[in-house]
């Protein structure tokens, strides 16, 4: 926990662009238009003990298997109290539906962090209060199931990117990193009877330690000798699997991404459906937060997001009618403010239009179809190893027939210059007889 | 109302015991051993009497166990879904909640049904099932999309799980509220055919049609030409079918409800004239087996499964709840074979569908409606298709039941 607490400040450090620096913008700050919200849930138990775990009698977590905790409740409520606080001027002090669109996961504990996030972001007030001396009202959260859910969860299937991250998890990079924790994952899968062979079941076990390590139950002496430091960084790297390039974060969070660039598209425009709207609500889990700090380019492999741990869009408007994102980030509740994050190739205050401008490569124009194999193709992987990867068939057939057509199209052209050609020379050669002459 | 759930019943009396006859025998005798024997025969008959009577208060506590429970219930008082043109009450600042959204009587409404089902089936209950903390293994709830629904669940939850009533207070996670969060999941309207039940289904769509194209509607329009010919007069647009007086009675209720004036052209035409077509209008969506197939079959069956695997794996499983509307409510009483053309669901209208244990291991569904939030009364309901004791070998029988694949064939045309 400690360490990479550590690492993450180190992380959040290196990108922040310290907002007392001079610009040529500092008077004018532009007014907040639209903000979006994802976070990770609070304080959880294991998702799944492993078998030789000490502690893995269920009645030792009285919540159940992979729950939000009380802590874990007060963590987020105290988050939207956060934002209560930051957004006092911006949202209505009332809950107003057009104002606010929240989504989450379909799973328990992020469906529950932003129930108890709303409880402190929106206590009911005036005429509001249903029921005297409850704090609380209800407001409706959207999900989606997970097998449909493309957008916030990302787990909704899709062959290419699944053969795709297969090649990530056989790059040789990777591969360098198990040859190297080799023995480390021979101990754990000893000591903990469960088959530790790669970089997630290693972070499986590192979660479940930390987990209980936070509970205060005594972790058995065998861990001692690995748990954190060895197996942190690994633990860390395991999130940098899933969005690891280009091409993956395009099929991974292109959905989420593109759905934001659009409203912040739309609120410009002012197209819509809900113009009053100012906020939105995404919760999440850790894959969902090193997979955007991924896609922005933000991302350290070291780096393990936190409980409640935060990132926002804020999109602002300057007098002078020019638009930016300033991209924030909260590391869970430890830190009392947004620090801000700076996406390489903009400024913090990044223009709206080199925002859309450096996310464009991610964004699919059909997810679906790009999902299919052979469907979709990027060049830069096309090119960049060719003959590692197989041409998926329809890029083939695509390559041959218009190869074809362009090399009968070419004997086509020649063809006709070449007779056309021979129709001038002899007009010319009247012409050069008559200058011959001359 | 009456017609249907007619043996109004105070809570449970339903599935009790039978009464063991008591036994008098009278004799006089001049011998003291007859008077002795006379006295011990009254005393023992006496004792029987009495309990049996013991055994007829505590009955069904002691003869059957509640294992599991499904309700299914319409979202609290809301504002009105539409408008009419002529409408003095159509300008939004009438309705600052929104429209068609929950209101804060309807919360309340919702928040007592809540702590209805915890009185009922909480710790110290009478069908006690749930020690009074929330476990997401013992607790599921399915919502419809719409807005009314999901935060109708929201207030149900917290009047049914207080943090305080959880066993030492072990789910109290801030002291200032006595409120915790609870998953409540809801499919895409257009994915639904659960609860609002409107996925697309040509086959229904065509059933719905020749419905209201029969001779039987056709006749009631006739009857009603003179109400109709009304309402488009006075409220500025056409009227000319039950489902078009549906949606008007609805919006009069609810601005009548608000305390807001209705014009004086409703007077003697909403609500007696209005009502019954409007509960007709509701009968109308399930009309035919099919149509109650395709509208709540899949629902049931969901019920039908859970059960049956509660009884075969005996899993953590024990209250399901089901947010929809008056629909919901309506389509499963026609789909349970006992809907009629009259009934017209209140808010918070809430279907229990329990699942006994009798204490020789057999397995019992029991069916109740609680029409109101205002009272407890129960209303049970007998399955004609099912007779008590409706036995689950036979509630799985229920012709009304689908599978979702059976769902999809039935929707082709």
């Amino acid at each position: 926990m400690g360490s990479c607490f550590k690492i993450l400040c180190i992380v959040v450090v290196a990108h922040i662009t310290y907002a007392s620096r001079v610009t040529a913008n500092e008077e004018d700050l532009g007014s907040l238009q639209l903000v979006h919200i994802i976070f990770r849930h609070g304080d959880r138990t294991p998702v799944e003990p492993y078998p030789n775990d000490p502690y893995k009698n269920v009645s030792l977590w009285p919540v159940g298997w992979g729950q939000l905790t009380n802590v874990g409740k007060r963590q987020h409520y105290h988050l939207g109290k956060f934002f209560r606080r930051r957004y006092a001027d911006f949202l209505s002090t009332k809950y107003l539906k057009e104002e606010v669109y929240v989504r989450s996961t379909d799973v328990d504990r992020t469906l529950m962090s932003v129930e108890s996030n709303l409880a402190g972001l929106y206590p009911p007030v005036e005429n509001q209060v249903w029921e005297p001396g409850m704090t609380w009202q209800p407001i409706p959260v959207h999900t989606v199931p997970e097998s449909l859910d493309e957008v916030l969860s990302a787990k909704k299937p899709c062959p290419l990117y699944d053969e795709m991250v297969k090649k990530v998890k056989q790059s040789p990079e990777i591969k360098m990193k198990n040859e190297e924790n080799k023995a480390l994952y021979q101990y754990l899968t000893e000591k903990t009877g469960k088959y530790v062979h790669d970089l997630f079941s290693l972070e499986n076990v590192y979660n479940t330690l930390f987990i209980e390590e936070t509970n205060n139950f005594t972790l058995p002496e065998w861990t001692k000798s690995v748990y954190p430091d060895k197996m942190v960084s690994s633990a860390a790297l395991s999130f940098s699997i899933a969005a690891y390039d280009k091409d993956l974060q395009r099929l991974k969070m292109g959905p989420l991404m593109g759905e934001i660039l659009k409203h912040m598209k739309r609120k410009v425009e002012g197209t819509s459906a809900h113009p009053k709207r100012k906020l939105f609500i995404y919760s999440g889990h850790d894959t969902t937060i090193a997979n955007v700090l991924n896609t922005l380019g933000l991302f350290n492999p070291r780096f393990c997001p936190p409980y409640a741990s935060t990132i926002a869009f804020e999109l602002y408007l300057r007098k002078n009618g020019v638009y930016y994102v300033s991209t924030l980030y909260k590391n869970g509740t430890q830190r009392e403010d947004f620090v801000p994050l700076t996406i390489p190739g903009c400024l913090q205050e990044c223009p709206l239009e080199n925002f859309v401008e450096l996310m464009k490569p991610i964004i699919p124009s059909d997810w679906a179809r790009e999902c299919e194999r052979g469907g979709y193709y990027s060049t830069s992987r096309l090119f960049a190893t060719s003959g590692a990867l197989p041409l998926p068939d329809l890029a083939l057939i695509a390559l041959i027939t218009s190869g074809t057509t362009a090399l009968i199209l070419t004997i086509a052209i020649f063809a006709v210059m070449y007779y056309w050609c021979r129709r001038r020379e002899s007009h010319n050669w009247y012409f050069r007889l008559n200058s011959d002459d001359t | 109302m009456d017609s249907l759930w007619g043996r109004r019943r105070r809570g449970d009396g339903d599935v009790a015991g039978e009464r063991s006859p008591g036994r008098r025998r009278r004799k006089l005798g001049r011998q003291r051993f007859c008077i002795l024997v006379t006295t011990a025969l009254t005393g023992a008959a006496l004792i029987a009497v009495l309990l049996s009577m013991l055994i007829m208060v505590n009955g069904e506590k002691e003869l059957f166990r509640t294992l599991q429970v499904h309700v299914i219930f319409r979202h609290g008082e809301r504002t009105p879904t539409d408008t009419y043109p002529n409408d003095p009450y159509k300008a939004d600042d009438y309705w600052p909640e929104g429209w068609g959204q929950l209101t804060n009587k309807g919360k309340m409404q919702l928040y007592e049904l809540g702590v209805y089902l915890r009185s009922r089936y909480g710790g110290t209950g009478l069908r006690a099932l749930l020690d009074g903390a929330y476990q997401s293994s013992e607790t599921k709830i399915l919502s419809s999309y719409a807005d009314r629904c999901i935060a109708s669940a929201g207030v149900l939850l917290a009047g049914m799980f207080p943090p305080s009533a959880s066993p030492g207070g072990s789910q109290v996670w801030l002291d200032a509220l006595d409120w915790q969060p609870v998953p409540i999941r809801y499919r895409a309207k257009e994915d639904d055919n659960i609860i609002v039940s409107k996925k697309p289904c040509p086959r229904y769509d065509a059933d719905l049609k020749a419905v209201y194209a029969s001779p039987e509607v056709q006749i009631v329009n006739k009857e009603n030409k003179d109400l109709y010919d009304h309402l488009t007069e006075n409220a500025g647009k056409t009227y000319s079918s039950v489902l078009d007086v549906e949606f008007l009675y609805n919006t009069l209720q609810i601005e009548e409800i608000r305390g807001l004036e209705l014009p004086d052209w409703v007077k003697g035409w909403y609500p007696e004239r209005m009502r019954p077509l409007a509960s007709l209008s509701l009968a109308l969506f399930t009309r035919t087996l099919p149509m109650k197939r395709t509208k709540s079959g899949v629902l049931l069956g969901q019920i039908g499964d859970h059960m049956n695997k509660k009884i075969s794996t005996k899993d953590d499983s024990k209250v399901y709840l089901y947010s929809g509307h008056d629909t919901t409510i309506v389509n499963m009483l026609q789909a349970l074979g006992v809907g009629e053309d009259s009934f017209k669901p209140e808010f918070g209208a809430a279907i229990l569908v329990e699942l006994l244990e009798a204490a020789n291991g057999d397995k019992h569904v029991q069916v109740l409606l609680k029409n109101s939030t205002s009272s407890e009364e129960l209303f049970p309901i007998e399955l004609p298709d099912c007779l008590k004791p409706c036995k689950i070998e036979n509630f799985l029988k229920l012709p009304a039941i689908t599978t979702p694949e059976q769902w999809e064939n039935e929707c082709k045309i």
